[in-house]
């Protein structure tokens, strides 16, 4: 099982690491949590269902060992490295596709984070409601209403692109 | 039957996330054919997708800290587990028929032919190939394929010489 599973746990690192990223501003610490949650995922293969999403059940573990390290840091108030990311990065380039992705990046960061972990879970990292469920330990129904006003603030944040209902993009 | 002018967002939203029980599903794809206005609010919530997707892939594209490879490489060389906290996870939900449900929702709209990439193709700032434009994005089914050619691929690289 483990020859089979290594070049999986591999191939989903550089997400768990923008995972990490997304959970914590420092980058160190980002690895840092990803490297617990990969010794994490070894101790407890014999936990994962084959068939079943690997995504999913490794960002469970991320979120369990960046929760653990949060309790942890509470008792430590100096400890600066757990501050949230806000995702921002400023993209080079004049082309319109850059210039909206920039949009909403500005308008991501601006949601609330309640609206914020869903959105990144279901729709940037694709994982089913249920799973981001599991991950958030929040109701499945939760997930769902909170998607629907995220996107919907996200939709009053956005300028409407050329192409779309709501009229031309303003330059 | 449910009125296309009825239908939510939220109704649109799981049609796109493969969330949508079967038996609304025939209800939207029907709607799609007669509705334009329908297809336009699919085209827009999946351009938000696109744009989500796009966000901090530059970490993606990072290369694996070495401290990270060797996590694996040390499981893999010397065939044993590191020690640490056992957890108590939930079991996770089964996948279920939704992969069915997804590629039901990607060949109507290629059936269709509704121009999903066209708006954005004009701009001419695309970072996807044409053809994936005009499927249902849906990551999971790609990372379901990137693990099958992973699981396919050389173990993992461990030594100087990777």
């Amino acid at each position: 099982m483990m020859d089979d599973v290594l070049p999986l746990l591999e191939s989903e690192i550089p997400r768990l690491r923008r995972y990490a990223r997304y959970l914590v501003r420092d980058v160190d610490m980002a690895d840092d949590l990803v490297q617990e949650a990969l010794v994490r995922a070894l101790s407890n293969l014999d936990k994962w269902q084959q068939g079943t999403n690997l995504r999913s059940w490794l960002f469970v573990i991320l979120r369990n060992v960046y929760i653990n390290e949060l309790r942890r840091a509470r008792s430590h108030p100096q400890s600066s490295e757990l501050q949230p990311n806000d995702m921002a990065l400023g993209i080079q380039g004049a082309q319109e596709w850059r210039q909206a992705v920039v949009e909403m990046e500005k308008a991501f960061t601006s949601l609330s984070s309640e609206h914020k972990d869903v959105l990144y879970l279901v729709a940037v990292e694709g994982l089913e409601y249920e799973e981001a469920a599991v991950v958030l330990d929040i109701p499945v129904g939760t997930v769902r209403s909170r998607l629907s006003r995220a996107r919907l603030a996200l939709r009053n944040l956005m300028r409407p692109v050329a192409g779309e209902p709501g009229g031309e993009r303003a330059c | 039957m449910l009125s296309s002018r009825m239908m939510g967002e939220d109704s649109i939203q799981e049609y796109l996330h493969g969330e949508l029980p079967r038996s609304s599903i025939a209800t939207i794809e029907s709607a799609l054919r007669e509705d334009p206005g329908l297809a336009a609010r699919i085209r827009a919530l999946q351009s938000q997708n696109k744009l989500l997707q796009e966000l901090r892939t530059d970490i993606l594209d990072e290369p694996v800290p070495e401290r990270l490879m060797s996590v694996l490489c040390g499981a893999d060389r010397a065939g044993e587990r590191h020690q640490a906290h056992p957890l108590h996870l939930a079991a996770p939900p089964r996948a279920g028929d939704r992969g069915r449900r997804v590629m039901g929702a990607r060949a109507i709209l290629l059936t269709l032919g509704i121009g999903i990439g066209i708006g954005w193709a004009a701009h001419g700032a695309l970072t996807a190939s044409a053809g994936s434009w005009e499927l249902v994005a849906d990551p999971r089914c790609d990372a379901q394929i990137s693990h099958s050619l992973s699981a396919a691929s050389a173990p993992l690289c461990c030594g100087p010489d990777c």
